[in-house]
């Protein structure tokens, strides 16, 4: 097995999922993410820490009202990583079938 | 490490649920298609016309003001039943009806939607025998670019009605058909295809 292409950062499902997400929206808020996720505040919160510390993706804050709306999107670095990373799942497939 | 197929169905499966609104009620589909039909049939009888064989000169000012008040009476009910059955779909489904998703079809539909109604508005008074074609080739451009945001065989039945829109710029005489097959026949088919995609 060919392990050194697959990317750490996604060997979690949640944060897989949460790329996944990013990749095909522009960007996503916190609510959103959550709903389509089925995941708890905290839970959340403590994996897209994880992304926002790897640079996979940026936050963006802005106000609606008195009411803070934070949205979520992938950097051109976190969309090549989860580029790289499928491919080597798609290599891995190939080659073991 | 877990399966890989499963890895790559899973992020197939986020991608599609991120940006698809999945809870368009296919039930509403046939409930207007079945409405459509039935206000061509009741307009039709109502004003003594024969729908295989249009005559727009034998239209008068009164008939047509009838015809736009019937046909906004549809249209309003027409989006009324679908938001209700939208609605109570995606409770159903446990999904939320306003989310990013939604809000994004909505406004994608509702652009060539809005459009053409207005185009509609004007062609009433000037050229009265381009509405209905019109009517399809914009409603059409609508499913189209919906398909994206929700279910892509949208698409199918968008291209159809635009398909129907051009036939009937073409064939006159036969427009009513055309406009029934676009918004009556093609509504039931693809509502039914919406609910055995859901079953399965």
């Amino acid at each position: 097995m060919i392990l050194k292409d697959f990317d750490k950062a996604f060997e979690n499902k949640v944060r897989l999922g949460i790329m996944s997400i990013l990749m095909v929206n522009d960007s996503m808020d916190f609510n959103s993410l959550k709903d389509i996720l089925s995941l708890t505040d905290g839970n959340l919160a403590s994996h897209i820490a994880a992304l926002e510390k790897t640079k996979y993706i940026s936050i963006k804050k802005t106000f609606l009202g008195k009411k803070t709306n934070t949205s979520y999107s992938a950097t051109s670095l976190g969309k090549m990583a989860f580029q790289k990373h499928l491919n080597a799942l798609e290599n891995f497939l190939k080659t073991n079938n | 490490m877990e399966n890989p197929i499963e890895t790559l169905a899973d992020i197939k499966e986020m991608m599609n649920k991120s940006s698809r609104f999945p809870s368009l009620s296919g039930w509403s589909g046939v409930v207007i298609g079945c409405l459509s039909i039935v206000f061509v049939m009741f307009t039709s009888w109502h004003l003594g016309i024969n729908p295989s064989k249009l005559n727009f000169n034998a239209i008068d000012a009164h008939q047509r003001e009838m015809i736009l008040i019937f046909a906004l009476i549809l249209f309003i009910l027409s989006l009324i039943i679908s938001f209700l059955m939208t609605y109570f779909n995606s409770k159903s489904l446990q999904h939320s009806i306003w989310n990013q998703t939604s809000k994004r079809l909505a406004f994608h539909f509702s652009v060539p939607l809005i459009t053409g109604v207005l185009i509609c508005y004007q062609l009433f008074y000037t050229h009265f025998e381009l509405i209905l074609p019109f009517s399809c080739l914009f409603y059409g451009l609508s499913l189209f670019i919906a398909a994206n945001y929700s279910f892509p065989s949208l698409r199918i039945m968008g291209l159809s009605l635009i398909l129907l829109g051009f036939l009937s710029l073409n064939i006159i005489e036969l427009q009513l058909v055309f406009w029934t097959i676009g918004f009556g026949v093609l509504h039931i088919v693809y509502g039914i295809l919406m609910i055995k995609s859901k079953n399965k």
